[in-house]
Protein backbone atom coordinates (compact mmCIF):
# COMPACT_ATOMS: atom_id res chain seq x y z
CA UNK A 1 0.00 0.00 0.00
CA UNK A 2 3.08 2.17 0.69
CA UNK A 3 4.27 1.76 -2.70
CA UNK A 4 1.13 2.57 -4.48
CA UNK A 5 0.96 5.92 -2.02
CA UNK A 6 4.13 6.63 -3.26
CA UNK A 7 4.10 6.13 -6.88
CA UNK A 8 0.69 8.52 -6.59
CA UNK A 9 2.80 11.24 -4.72
CA UNK A 10 5.55 10.37 -8.28
CA UNK A 11 3.11 10.55 -10.16
CA UNK A 12 1.39 14.12 -9.16
CA UNK A 13 4.86 15.83 -8.67
CA UNK A 14 5.40 15.26 -12.22
CA UNK A 15 2.80 16.54 -13.14
CA UNK A 16 3.41 19.37 -11.04
CA UNK A 17 7.11 19.97 -12.54
CA UNK A 18 5.71 19.56 -16.13
CA UNK A 19 3.09 22.22 -15.65
CA UNK A 20 5.19 24.71 -14.37
CA UNK A 21 8.63 23.82 -15.95
CA UNK A 22 5.96 24.60 -19.15
CA UNK A 23 4.43 27.57 -17.92
CA UNK A 24 7.65 29.03 -17.28
CA UNK A 25 10.01 27.85 -19.71
CA UNK A 26 7.99 26.61 -22.58
CA UNK A 27 9.71 23.98 -24.67
CA UNK A 28 12.86 24.54 -23.01
CA UNK A 29 11.44 23.04 -19.29
CA UNK A 30 10.00 20.25 -20.92
CA UNK A 31 13.26 19.00 -22.87
CA UNK A 32 14.95 19.58 -19.58
CA UNK A 33 12.31 17.50 -17.61
CA UNK A 34 12.66 15.05 -20.35
CA UNK A 35 16.70 14.44 -19.30
CA UNK A 36 15.69 14.52 -15.41
CA UNK A 37 13.23 11.73 -15.86
CA UNK A 38 15.36 9.73 -18.34
CA UNK A 39 18.36 9.47 -15.92
CA UNK A 40 16.08 9.12 -13.10
CA UNK A 41 13.87 6.26 -14.79
CA UNK A 42 17.34 4.48 -15.80
CA UNK A 43 18.48 4.68 -12.21
CA UNK A 44 15.16 3.88 -10.85
CA UNK A 45 14.68 1.06 -13.35
CA UNK A 46 17.64 -0.92 -11.10
CA UNK A 47 15.21 -1.10 -8.46
CA UNK A 48 12.47 -3.30 -7.69
CA UNK A 49 9.28 -2.86 -5.56
CA UNK A 50 6.11 -5.46 -4.86
CA UNK A 51 2.32 -4.02 -5.65
CA UNK A 52 -0.18 -6.67 -4.53
CA UNK A 53 2.32 -9.71 -4.77
CA UNK A 54 3.76 -8.80 -8.39
CA UNK A 55 7.04 -7.46 -8.56
CA UNK A 56 7.57 -4.28 -10.76
CA UNK A 57 10.86 -2.20 -11.48
CA UNK A 58 10.48 1.42 -10.62
CA UNK A 59 10.74 4.41 -12.54
CA UNK A 60 7.61 3.68 -14.63
CA UNK A 61 6.14 7.18 -13.59
CA UNK A 62 9.07 9.76 -14.46
CA UNK A 63 9.44 6.78 -17.91
CA UNK A 64 5.50 7.69 -18.74
CA UNK A 65 5.46 11.03 -18.20
CA UNK A 66 8.69 11.45 -21.04
CA UNK A 67 5.58 10.65 -23.26
CA UNK A 68 3.15 12.95 -22.31
CA UNK A 69 5.88 15.09 -22.91
CA UNK A 70 6.31 13.93 -25.90
CA UNK A 71 2.71 14.40 -26.85
CA UNK A 72 2.88 17.92 -25.92
CA UNK A 73 5.95 19.08 -27.58
CA UNK A 74 4.02 17.38 -30.91
CA UNK A 75 0.77 18.84 -30.46
CA UNK A 76 2.43 22.63 -29.79
CA UNK A 77 5.81 22.21 -32.35
CA UNK A 78 4.93 19.44 -34.45
CA UNK A 79 6.63 16.43 -35.36
CA UNK A 80 10.01 18.00 -36.69
CA UNK A 81 11.23 18.92 -33.10
CA UNK A 82 11.11 15.56 -32.13
CA UNK A 83 14.53 14.43 -33.82
CA UNK A 84 16.34 17.07 -31.57
CA UNK A 85 14.64 15.59 -28.58
CA UNK A 86 15.44 12.18 -29.16
CA UNK A 87 19.01 12.88 -29.71
CA UNK A 88 19.00 15.54 -26.67
CA UNK A 89 17.80 12.09 -24.73
CA UNK A 90 20.20 9.88 -26.30
CA UNK A 91 23.09 11.62 -26.12
CA UNK A 92 22.69 13.02 -22.56
CA UNK A 93 21.48 9.80 -21.28
CA UNK A 94 24.70 7.96 -23.09
CA UNK A 95 27.23 10.65 -21.50
CA UNK A 96 25.31 10.54 -17.66
CA UNK A 97 25.18 6.80 -17.02
CA UNK A 98 29.09 6.51 -18.38
CA UNK A 99 29.95 9.02 -16.16
CA UNK A 100 28.07 7.36 -13.54
CA UNK A 101 29.44 3.86 -13.95
CA UNK A 102 33.49 5.08 -14.54
CA UNK A 103 33.01 6.73 -10.77
CA UNK A 104 31.44 3.28 -9.81
CA UNK A 105 34.38 1.78 -11.17
CA UNK A 106 36.56 4.31 -9.36
CA UNK A 107 38.41 3.03 -6.06
CA UNK A 108 36.66 4.81 -2.95
CA UNK A 109 38.39 7.51 -0.18
CA UNK A 110 38.65 5.69 3.29
CA UNK A 111 36.02 9.11 4.17
CA UNK A 112 32.60 7.67 4.11
CA UNK A 113 33.49 4.00 3.38
CA UNK A 114 30.42 2.96 3.68
CA UNK A 115 28.58 5.50 1.63
CA UNK A 116 31.16 4.80 -1.22
CA UNK A 117 30.86 1.00 -0.95
CA UNK A 118 27.04 1.15 -1.25
CA UNK A 119 27.11 3.52 -3.70
CA UNK A 120 29.50 0.95 -6.13
CA UNK A 121 26.97 -1.36 -5.12
CA UNK A 122 23.97 0.14 -6.86
CA UNK A 123 26.23 0.29 -10.43
CA UNK A 124 27.43 -3.14 -10.14
CA UNK A 125 25.55 -5.44 -12.50
CA UNK A 126 23.58 -2.73 -13.70
CA UNK A 127 24.95 -2.58 -17.39
CA UNK A 128 21.67 -4.93 -18.82
CA UNK A 129 19.04 -2.72 -16.88
CA UNK A 130 20.29 0.50 -18.32
CA UNK A 131 20.38 -0.67 -21.68
CA UNK A 132 17.02 -2.31 -21.60
CA UNK A 133 16.13 1.10 -20.13
CA UNK A 134 17.40 3.16 -22.95
CA UNK A 135 16.24 1.09 -26.03
CA UNK A 136 13.23 0.79 -24.80
CA UNK A 137 12.86 4.38 -24.02
CA UNK A 138 14.46 5.25 -27.54
CA UNK A 139 11.89 2.59 -29.53
CA UNK A 140 8.58 3.44 -28.39
CA UNK A 141 9.26 7.26 -27.84
CA UNK A 142 9.96 6.87 -32.34
CA UNK A 143 6.85 5.07 -32.85
CA UNK A 144 4.89 6.63 -30.16
CA UNK A 145 5.71 10.26 -32.08
CA UNK A 146 4.72 8.94 -35.31
CA UNK A 147 1.72 7.27 -34.25
CA UNK A 148 0.65 10.28 -32.27
CA UNK A 149 1.17 12.54 -34.89
CA UNK A 150 -0.43 10.03 -37.59
CA UNK A 151 -3.60 10.26 -34.82
CA UNK A 152 -3.43 14.02 -35.20
CA UNK A 153 -3.76 14.16 -38.81
CA UNK A 154 -6.45 11.56 -38.78
CA UNK A 155 -8.64 13.37 -35.96
CA UNK A 156 -7.35 16.34 -34.32
CA UNK A 157 -8.52 15.28 -30.90
CA UNK A 158 -5.62 15.41 -27.98
CA UNK A 159 -7.56 12.49 -25.74
CA UNK A 160 -7.88 10.30 -28.75
CA UNK A 161 -4.80 10.71 -30.00
CA UNK A 162 -3.13 10.34 -26.53
CA UNK A 163 -5.23 7.35 -25.60
CA UNK A 164 -4.65 5.00 -28.50
CA UNK A 165 -0.63 5.93 -28.44
CA UNK A 166 -0.52 5.05 -24.86
CA UNK A 167 -2.45 1.67 -25.31
CA UNK A 168 -0.60 0.77 -27.92
CA UNK A 169 3.04 2.07 -27.17
CA UNK A 170 3.07 1.56 -23.25
CA UNK A 171 1.99 -2.58 -24.68
CA UNK A 172 5.12 -2.48 -27.00
CA UNK A 173 7.25 -1.04 -24.60
CA UNK A 174 6.49 -3.45 -21.51
CA UNK A 175 7.29 -6.04 -23.36
CA UNK A 176 10.00 -4.68 -24.99
CA UNK A 177 11.78 -3.78 -21.50
CA UNK A 178 11.04 -7.12 -19.96
CA UNK A 179 12.12 -9.26 -22.90
CA UNK A 180 15.86 -7.24 -23.18
CA UNK A 181 15.97 -6.61 -19.03
CA UNK A 182 15.35 -10.47 -17.94
CA UNK A 183 15.30 -12.90 -20.19
CA UNK A 184 17.46 -16.20 -19.16
CA UNK A 185 17.32 -14.15 -15.68
CA UNK A 186 13.61 -14.99 -14.78
CA UNK A 187 11.21 -17.91 -15.47
CA UNK A 188 8.69 -16.85 -18.52
CA UNK A 189 5.76 -16.81 -16.68
CA UNK A 190 7.68 -14.16 -14.01
CA UNK A 191 8.45 -12.13 -17.30
CA UNK A 192 4.74 -12.34 -18.51
CA UNK A 193 3.18 -10.80 -15.30
CA UNK A 194 6.07 -8.05 -15.34
CA UNK A 195 4.44 -7.06 -18.63
CA UNK A 196 1.17 -7.79 -17.21
CA UNK A 197 1.57 -4.94 -14.27
CA UNK A 198 4.13 -2.68 -16.13
CA UNK A 199 1.51 -2.54 -19.10
CA UNK A 200 -1.60 -1.82 -16.95
CA UNK A 201 0.36 0.67 -14.54
CA UNK A 202 1.37 2.91 -17.51
CA UNK A 203 -1.69 2.69 -19.15
CA UNK A 204 -2.81 4.40 -15.95
CA UNK A 205 -0.47 6.86 -15.79
CA UNK A 206 -0.77 7.42 -19.59
CA UNK A 207 -4.53 7.70 -19.52
CA UNK A 208 -3.89 10.53 -16.51
CA UNK A 209 -1.33 12.22 -18.62
CA UNK A 210 -4.26 13.17 -20.63
CA UNK A 211 -4.70 16.00 -18.00
CA UNK A 212 -1.64 18.09 -18.30
CA UNK A 213 -1.63 17.91 -22.26
CA UNK A 214 -5.35 19.83 -22.08
CA UNK A 215 -3.99 22.09 -19.80
CA UNK A 216 -0.86 22.98 -21.74
CA UNK A 217 -3.43 24.05 -24.71
CA UNK A 218 -4.62 26.59 -22.64
CA UNK A 219 -1.54 27.88 -21.82
CA UNK A 220 0.02 30.30 -23.77
CA UNK A 221 3.84 30.70 -25.11
CA UNK A 222 5.89 33.65 -24.33
CA UNK B 1 43.77 3.80 -12.26
CA UNK B 2 42.09 6.27 -10.67
CA UNK B 3 43.80 9.25 -11.99
CA UNK B 4 43.55 7.46 -15.46
CA UNK B 5 39.74 6.98 -14.69
CA UNK B 6 39.29 10.67 -13.64
CA UNK B 7 41.36 11.87 -16.98
CA UNK B 8 38.99 10.12 -19.23
CA UNK B 9 35.57 11.41 -17.59
CA UNK B 10 37.28 15.13 -18.45
CA UNK B 11 37.49 14.29 -21.97
CA UNK B 12 34.23 12.77 -21.83
CA UNK B 13 33.16 16.18 -19.95
CA UNK B 14 34.69 18.68 -22.26
CA UNK B 15 33.99 17.00 -25.46
CA UNK B 16 30.49 17.30 -24.62
CA UNK B 17 30.60 20.24 -23.87
CA UNK B 18 32.61 21.41 -27.26
CA UNK B 19 29.70 19.01 -29.35
CA UNK B 20 26.98 20.68 -27.56
CA UNK B 21 28.23 24.20 -28.23
CA UNK B 22 28.86 23.45 -31.78
CA UNK B 23 25.46 22.03 -32.52
CA UNK B 24 22.65 22.94 -30.06
CA UNK B 25 25.00 26.68 -29.98
CA UNK B 26 23.19 28.16 -26.20
CA UNK B 27 20.55 25.72 -26.25
CA UNK B 28 23.28 23.15 -26.18
CA UNK B 29 24.87 25.20 -23.14
CA UNK B 30 22.07 24.60 -20.82
CA UNK B 31 21.90 21.10 -21.72
CA UNK B 32 25.12 20.52 -20.56
CA UNK B 33 24.89 22.45 -17.81
CA UNK B 34 21.53 20.96 -16.13
CA UNK B 35 22.80 17.35 -16.90
CA UNK B 36 26.44 17.98 -15.33
CA UNK B 37 24.82 19.50 -12.92
CA UNK B 38 21.86 16.07 -12.87
CA UNK B 39 25.48 13.58 -12.75
CA UNK B 40 27.08 15.97 -10.36
CA UNK B 41 23.97 15.59 -7.63
CA UNK B 42 24.47 11.92 -8.06
CA UNK B 43 27.81 11.77 -7.52
CA UNK B 44 28.06 13.99 -4.34
CA UNK B 45 27.34 11.25 -2.56
CA UNK B 46 30.87 9.50 -3.08
CA UNK B 47 34.60 10.21 -2.10
CA UNK B 48 37.14 8.98 -4.40
CA UNK B 49 41.48 9.62 -3.65
CA UNK B 50 44.14 11.09 -6.24
CA UNK B 51 46.89 9.88 -4.98
CA UNK B 52 46.65 10.82 -1.92
CA UNK B 53 44.24 13.33 -1.78
CA UNK B 54 40.64 12.40 -1.35
CA UNK B 55 37.20 14.80 -3.22
CA UNK B 56 34.43 14.32 -3.71
CA UNK B 57 34.03 12.47 -7.28
CA UNK B 58 31.41 15.46 -8.63
CA UNK B 59 34.45 17.68 -8.80
CA UNK B 60 35.05 17.27 -13.02
CA UNK B 61 31.37 17.67 -13.46
CA UNK B 62 30.72 20.58 -10.94
CA UNK B 63 33.53 22.33 -12.99
CA UNK B 64 32.12 21.53 -16.03
CA UNK B 65 28.82 23.15 -15.39
CA UNK B 66 30.30 26.11 -14.12
CA UNK B 67 32.26 26.77 -17.57
CA UNK B 68 28.59 26.06 -19.34
CA UNK B 69 27.52 29.02 -17.42
CA UNK B 70 30.50 31.01 -18.26
CA UNK B 71 29.52 30.66 -22.00
CA UNK B 72 26.05 31.20 -21.18
CA UNK B 73 27.20 34.75 -19.65
CA UNK B 74 29.02 35.52 -22.38
CA UNK B 75 26.20 35.16 -24.76
CA UNK B 76 22.99 35.86 -22.92
CA UNK B 77 21.79 38.71 -20.63
CA UNK B 78 22.10 38.57 -17.24
CA UNK B 79 18.39 38.04 -16.75
CA UNK B 80 18.20 34.90 -18.74
CA UNK B 81 20.60 33.69 -17.33
CA UNK B 82 19.43 34.18 -13.92
CA UNK B 83 15.92 31.84 -15.36
CA UNK B 84 18.36 29.30 -16.20
CA UNK B 85 20.21 29.04 -12.63
CA UNK B 86 16.72 29.20 -11.55
CA UNK B 87 15.41 25.89 -13.82
CA UNK B 88 18.73 23.89 -12.26
CA UNK B 89 17.70 24.73 -9.29
CA UNK B 90 13.80 23.52 -9.98
CA UNK B 91 15.33 20.41 -11.96
CA UNK B 92 18.08 19.42 -8.92
CA UNK B 93 15.00 20.20 -6.22
CA UNK B 94 12.55 17.61 -9.00
CA UNK B 95 15.70 15.40 -8.89
CA UNK B 96 16.22 15.00 -5.50
CA UNK B 97 12.42 14.55 -4.58
CA UNK B 98 12.78 11.12 -7.08
CA UNK B 99 15.52 10.42 -5.31
CA UNK B 100 14.54 10.04 -1.74
CA UNK B 101 11.04 8.58 -3.06
CA UNK B 102 12.82 5.83 -4.87
CA UNK B 103 15.07 4.87 -1.83
CA UNK B 104 12.06 5.10 0.43
CA UNK B 105 9.67 2.53 -1.40
CA UNK B 106 9.76 -0.84 0.19
CA UNK B 107 11.98 -3.42 -1.82
CA UNK B 108 10.50 -6.46 -3.04
CA UNK B 109 12.34 -10.03 -1.35
CA UNK B 110 14.50 -10.90 -4.97
CA UNK B 111 15.71 -7.05 -4.86
CA UNK B 112 19.42 -6.31 -4.20
CA UNK B 113 19.76 -2.81 -4.61
CA UNK B 114 17.62 -1.30 -2.63
CA UNK B 115 19.32 -1.28 0.77
CA UNK B 116 22.51 0.34 -1.05
CA UNK B 117 20.41 3.16 -2.36
CA UNK B 118 18.99 3.65 1.54
CA UNK B 119 22.71 3.82 2.50
CA UNK B 120 23.58 6.55 -0.41
CA UNK B 121 20.38 8.70 -0.37
CA UNK B 122 18.23 7.94 3.17
CA UNK B 123 21.23 8.27 5.18
CA UNK B 124 22.66 10.96 3.31
CA UNK B 125 19.33 12.75 3.33
CA UNK B 126 21.39 16.01 4.05
CA UNK B 127 22.84 16.04 0.70
CA UNK B 128 19.58 16.19 -1.11
CA UNK B 129 18.79 19.42 1.07
CA UNK B 130 22.51 20.80 0.88
CA UNK B 131 23.25 20.18 -2.69
CA UNK B 132 20.64 22.41 -4.67
CA UNK B 133 21.08 25.28 -2.12
CA UNK B 134 25.07 25.55 -2.54
CA UNK B 135 24.44 25.22 -6.37
CA UNK B 136 21.64 28.09 -6.25
CA UNK B 137 23.94 30.00 -3.84
CA UNK B 138 27.02 29.55 -5.81
CA UNK B 139 25.40 30.59 -9.40
CA UNK B 140 23.77 33.41 -8.58
CA UNK B 141 27.44 34.40 -6.90
CA UNK B 142 29.22 33.22 -10.14
CA UNK B 143 26.99 35.61 -12.45
CA UNK B 144 27.68 38.84 -10.28
CA UNK B 145 30.83 38.16 -9.67
CA UNK B 146 32.09 37.29 -13.47
CA UNK B 147 30.11 40.11 -14.38
CA UNK B 148 31.84 42.32 -12.20
CA UNK B 149 35.51 41.34 -12.75
CA UNK B 150 35.12 41.15 -16.71
CA UNK B 151 34.55 44.84 -16.42
CA UNK B 152 37.76 45.23 -15.26
CA UNK B 153 39.90 42.88 -16.66
CA UNK B 154 38.33 41.41 -19.92
CA UNK B 155 40.41 38.46 -20.42
CA UNK B 156 39.09 34.78 -20.19
CA UNK B 157 42.05 32.62 -18.47
CA UNK B 158 41.84 35.84 -15.52
CA UNK B 159 37.94 36.01 -15.43
CA UNK B 160 36.95 32.64 -15.00
CA UNK B 161 40.17 31.75 -12.62
CA UNK B 162 39.16 34.85 -10.10
CA UNK B 163 35.62 34.13 -9.84
CA UNK B 164 36.79 30.01 -9.00
CA UNK B 165 38.30 31.58 -6.55
CA UNK B 166 35.68 32.73 -4.57
CA UNK B 167 32.29 31.00 -5.83
CA UNK B 168 34.88 27.62 -5.41
CA UNK B 169 35.22 28.53 -1.81
CA UNK B 170 31.65 29.67 -0.93
CA UNK B 171 30.13 26.45 -2.71
CA UNK B 172 32.35 23.68 -1.01
CA UNK B 173 32.22 24.65 2.60
CA UNK B 174 28.69 25.87 2.08
CA UNK B 175 28.08 21.78 0.68
CA UNK B 176 30.29 20.34 2.67
CA UNK B 177 29.03 22.24 6.23
CA UNK B 178 25.60 21.60 5.76
CA UNK B 179 26.53 18.05 4.33
CA UNK B 180 29.14 16.79 6.72
CA UNK B 181 28.68 18.73 9.80
CA UNK B 182 28.23 16.46 13.08
CA UNK B 183 28.73 13.59 10.79
CA UNK B 184 32.67 14.11 10.19
CA UNK B 185 34.98 16.27 12.35
CA UNK B 186 35.57 19.53 10.96
CA UNK B 187 39.47 18.58 10.69
CA UNK B 188 38.13 15.92 7.91
CA UNK B 189 35.58 18.68 6.47
CA UNK B 190 37.93 21.47 6.26
CA UNK B 191 40.50 19.30 4.66
CA UNK B 192 38.51 16.96 1.81
CA UNK B 193 36.75 20.82 1.02
CA UNK B 194 39.81 22.32 0.38
CA UNK B 195 41.24 19.17 -1.73
CA UNK B 196 38.07 19.53 -3.90
CA UNK B 197 38.41 23.04 -3.93
CA UNK B 198 42.17 22.88 -5.11
CA UNK B 199 41.28 19.99 -7.68
CA UNK B 200 38.52 22.40 -8.67
CA UNK B 201 41.18 25.30 -9.46
CA UNK B 202 43.39 23.09 -11.60
CA UNK B 203 40.41 21.81 -13.72
CA UNK B 204 39.05 25.41 -13.68
CA UNK B 205 42.53 26.86 -15.26
CA UNK B 206 42.04 23.94 -17.86
CA UNK B 207 39.25 24.72 -19.09
CA UNK B 208 39.78 28.61 -18.73
CA UNK B 209 42.81 27.44 -21.49
CA UNK B 210 40.42 26.23 -23.63
CA UNK B 211 37.29 28.62 -23.20
CA UNK B 212 38.49 31.10 -25.80
CA UNK B 213 38.30 28.55 -28.75
CA UNK B 214 34.82 27.38 -27.62
CA UNK B 215 33.71 31.31 -27.58
CA UNK B 216 34.78 31.60 -31.12
CA UNK B 217 33.68 28.48 -32.32
CA UNK B 218 30.88 28.62 -34.81
CA UNK B 219 27.30 27.02 -34.59
CA UNK B 220 27.09 24.12 -37.22
CA UNK B 221 23.67 23.71 -39.09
Amino acid sequence: MISVTLLGIELITCIIFILFLYKKYTSLGLYIYTIASMILTCLMSLKTITIYDYDLNLGIIPFVTIFIVSNILIQKKGPEEMKTHLLVILSTTILSFIILLLVSIMASSKIALFTNASYDNIFDNSIRLLFASIVTMLYSLILNNKLYFYLKRMKNNIFISNVFSTIIIQFIASILFSIIAYTFVKDTIDIIKLIMVRYLLSLVVGLIGTIPIYITKYIKEQ
Amino acid sequence: MNILIYLCILIICLLSLYFFKLFLSNFGLIITMITMNLISLILSFKFVTLSTINLNANTICYITMFTSLYLLIETMKKEEVKKIINLNFFITVFASIFLFLMSYHTESITDSISINMKNVFITNYRILITYPISTLLSNYLLVALYKKIKSLYDLPFITTVTTYLVIGLVSNLTFYLGAYLNIFNIKTILESSLSTYMIGLILTVIYSLILPKYISKKVVK
